[in-house]
């Protein structure tokens, strides 16, 4: 397909939609026995950012059959001209529409997608229910974060892919391709097979009822054969786990435009209200020669100047000095600069400072999370405020000025105390500024303390938790802000209202199935973009369809309630999260998993180079 | 990629970290851009260069400072929606490789629709470019542009400038103009620094609508000798 030159020159930025990219892999049509769009719910410049798809368009793109091609979603000035066109979306390879591929996939990396989703499916022709989906087309596969509570798109996919997709995505287009092979294919029959596949869910394979009250009453598998909980899959050796040697090198600019290197899955330090530190276990790391080599190779077919380390937690890789050693080896000569994501202030060390410093400067970040150490202590930060104090003193040692500061409102138990903390905390990394002998004379040090708004995530110790009402958090934002006098202290804060539509979204059940498609048919899309993003429409969608955006959001939910997201199996076990909120409640920390087994359950998946003791019984 | 012998003698000159290997010699390329690449904008293709030339180990030197960097610089940036077969970028290097074989490893770093198509050292400047040549072709062929329009003493129309818009006689700046024998026509327009006639005002006098413009030539201060 040709997008018409008059299309083009009217929208902003055409280059995202051009395709033809260096390193974007195109085949032999007749080759191909399975046509896979992979689909990233927001703009070209985001989705080209995700190291995740970059993965897996490579993993299945290494099977000969199958072709995988990229798709995103137009900017809403496109967006009208292709409906006023009637071109429907098309994938960026081959320019074909992805209503004719035999399976559309999209990750979901954050609840404020789901409504871009919908108007991709829209754009693409493709019937927005599962259950209106004809057998010839195409199967619609989610994955990604937010699969951990996958009810709210429920009635949009077909199959979900939980957990770590590069073993697993092959498997489903495999059985697939078996399946139109030897003619028994009908999508209701490659469904229920697909549910077999370890790590599938198959969302109209379930019956859900409700109480009077919306909670859940019952969850269960149709049909015997179907699985009453599906267990994440995993990749059980990072080192021998698909990495991809060549990016599609994007010609405009995008959010993350570097070589990023996947250090670690998986983060062992347990903070209680984060999703991915306990979803990704068990913690697997890579080797730092199997990493350098990897980056060795990204530079030679990339020509990136710049290596990020991603991980959630980089400092705490154990083999960081030899991986930095390694690197810098050649890099510096290349004129490639390396940089350290996701610092931890009780692991940023001197020797790590200059390794930074060698290349190039960036600024400093430390997530202290909560302003006081009683709330630190409950939300298990185990960071104390000397150990942020001693890596702010080694940043300005190395002649930095400024230090940003993220943290979290509303957490359980948070009191006026705890907020008045976060500008005591931030006075203190400027007093620390002023008492560093050598600093430069004339200047000041700038702080910027980031604030998020915290939403109970599925998964968490926090997954019963309420969040604030929407004029709580309003109120306790002002408060910070009324604390801060110094002028060198900056504060910024998310938007109350959009974390409120998450939390609505993270907890959801099907039952918000009905407000999105209610947002589609008013055109909701690019949500996640603040020019898009309106508080008052979703109340008045939920108003129309009739749901409570509080009872997902502003409610505890009893501990022996049944969870939406009870049909999946993360690893980790209900009793250590629920073991985890009860030691929050006492102020009691449960140190990292290198320090000692917690028992969260997670080791019972597998995995090598892990810090995991091995489980009793293996399956 | 440049060839594996040629590399190591690269690694091999490499100078200790902190210290900068000095520039022999600056390479000049030409190259094409067309296809669905008239839509990356003269910045982004400046992005895309950088890399490029990293992938295909071109010695390029980069500048001193707290920042090093590629110094690409190129001689006269495209608009976006054109297409070109004579652009030319100059790129300092720390080692004088054979311009034939920088010519074939950029072509195997390049996406498909960007082609090296020569390379040499440069021995002139890129001031030393006063004219363009362009062929612009109507999308739709019954839309045949209408050279009389041009046969008047003085073209007075509005050129945007860094200051604003202006109404000005760019009659001075068009010469040459002809049928290109393809339905279109071929013109040669000002594109001297601070003084370059966007193809699109061109376009207009001839009363064309929708188009494809295609830069073919850049030329030395008489207008037709080829600027190299």
């Amino acid at each position: 397909m040709r997008i018409p030159d008059e299309i083009l020159r009217s929208v902003s930025k055409p280059g995202r939609y051009v395709g033809g990219e260096y390193g974007q892999i195109i085949k032999n049509k007749e080759d191909i026995a399975a046509r896979f769009a992979f689909c990233f719910p927001d703009t070209y410049e985001i989705g080209m950012s995700n190291l995740g798809i970059r993965i897996l368009y490579g993993t299945l793109n290494s099977q000969p059959d199958i072709w995988c091609e990229r798709c995103y979603c137009p900017w809403t000035d496109m967006y009208e001209k292709m409906c006023e066109n009637g071109i429907p979306l098309y994938a960026h390879e081959s320019g074909d529409p992805i209503k004719d591929f035999d399976f559309v996939g999209f990750t979901l990396q954050y609840e404020l997608c789901y409504t871009t989703v919908l108007a991709m499916l829209k754009l693409a022709g493709i019937p927005l229910l599962s259950s209106e989906r004809a057998d010839d087309c195409p199967i619609i596969i989610g994955g990604g974060p937010c699969t951990y509570n996958p009810e709210p798109v429920a009635d949009f996919f077909d199959l979900f892919s939980i957990g770590e997709g590069e073993d697993a995505l092959t498997e489903a287009v495999r059985l697939y391709i078996d399946m139109k092979k030897s003619g028994s294919y009908t999508r209701e029959k490659y469904l229920r097979e697909a549910s077999h596949l370890k790590g599938f869910y198959v969302p109209s394979l379930y019956d859900v009822e409700y109480n009077g009250d919306g909670s859940i009453s019952r969850f269960e598998p149709k049909y015997p054969d179907v699985p009453a909980r599906v267990t994440k899959r995993i990749m059980q050796n990072m080192d021998e786990a698909f990495f991809p040697e060549c990016f599609v090198m994007p010609y405009i600019e995008t959010v993350h435009d570097r070589i990023m290197l996947e250090v670690c899955r998986g983060c062992y330090r347990g903070c209680r209200f984060c999703q991915a530190g306990m979803t990704y276990r068990p913690v697997r790391r890579r080797s730092p020669e199997v990493l350098n080599e990897q980056a060795r190779k990204l530079f030679a077919n990339t020509g990136y100047d710049e290596i990020s380390l991603t991980s959630l937690s980089i400092s705490d890789y154990p083999w960081l000095d030899r991986l930095t050693d390694s690197l810098l080896e050649w890099t510096d000569g290349e004129h490639v600069s390396l940089s350290l994501p996701s610092l931890r202030a009780d692991s940023f060390t001197r020797e790590l400072m200059e390794k930074i410093s060698s290349v190039r400067a960036s600024g400093i970040t430390f997530a202290p999370e909560a302003g006081t150490q009683r709330l630190r202590d409950v939300i298990n930060k185990n960071v104390t405020e000397e150990e942020i104090l001693a890596a702010c003193r080694i940043a300005f040692a190395f002649g930095r000025d400024s230090v940003k500061l993220y943290f979290m409102q509303g957490h359980p138990t948070e009191t006026e105390e705890d907020l008045r903390g976060i500008n005591d905390l931030a006075k203190d990394v400027v007093e620390e500024y002023y008492k560093n002998p050598d600093r430069k004379k004339g200047r000041q040090p700038h702080v910027t303390i980031s604030c998020a708004c915290f939403i109970p995530k599925p998964f968490t110790p926090f997954q019963w938790e309420a969040q604030d009402s929407l004029e709580e958090a309003k109120r306790k934002q002002e408060f910070v802000r009324s604390t801060i006098t110094d002028r060198k202290i900056k504060y910024n804060y998310h938007d109350a209202t959009v974390s409120r539509i998450e939390a609505v979204f993270a907890r959801g059940s099907r039952r918000l199935c009905p407000a999105l498609l209610e947002a589609a048919k008013r055109g909701v899309m690019l949500d996640a973009w603040e020019e898009f993003f309106d508080y008052d429409g979703w109340l008045d969608i939920f108003a129309a369809v009739g749901v409570e955006p509080a009872f997902y959001a502003e409610r505890e939910i009893p501990e022996d309630e049944i969870l939406p997201w009870d049909v999946i199996d993360a690893g980790i076990r209900k009793e250590f999260l629920l073991s985890e909120r009860h030691r929050a409640y006492e102020g009691k920390i449960t140190p990292d998993c290198v320090h000692g087994c917690a028992g969260c359950g997670a080791n019972r998946l597998g995995g090598e180079m892990t810090c995991c003791p091995k489980p009793n019984k293996k399956k | 990629m440049l060839p594996e012998t040629e590399q190591k003698e690269m690694s091999a000159e490499k100078a200790p970290a902190g210290q900068s290997t000095p520039a022999v010699g600056t390479l000049r390329v030409k190259f094409s851009k067309t296809g669905m690449l008239r839509y990356i904008s003269h910045l982004d293709l400046l992005r895309t260069m950088q890399t490029a030339m990293s992938r295909a180990r071109i010695p390029v030197w980069y500048t001193e400072g707290f920042n090093p960097h590629q110094k690409l610089v190129f001689a006269l940036p495209l608009p976006l929606g054109a297409e070109s077969v004579c652009e030319l970028i100059d790129v300092k290097v720390t080692r004088r490789v054979d311009p034939k074989t920088a010519v074939d490893a950029l072509n195997g770093a390049f996406p498909p629709d960007l082609r090296a198509i020569d390379a040499w050292y440069a021995e002139t400047k890129f001031t030393g470019i006063f004219w363009a040549r362009y062929e612009l072709y109507p999308v739709d062929p019954e839309e045949k542009p209408d050279l009389s329009l041009l046969d008047k003493p003085e073209l007075v129309t509005i050129v945007r400038t860094k200051s604003g818009e202006k109404e000005i006689d760019v009659k001075p700046k068009i010469r040459d103009p002809e049928p290109n024998g393809k339905g279109g026509v071929a013109i040669t327009l000002r594109a001297a620094v601070n003084d370059i006639l966007n193809p699109d005002v061109a376009a207009r006098l001839l009363g064309m609508g929708e188009r494809r413009t295609l830069r073919t030539a850049v030329f030395r201060e008489d207008g037709t000798t080829e600027f190299r």
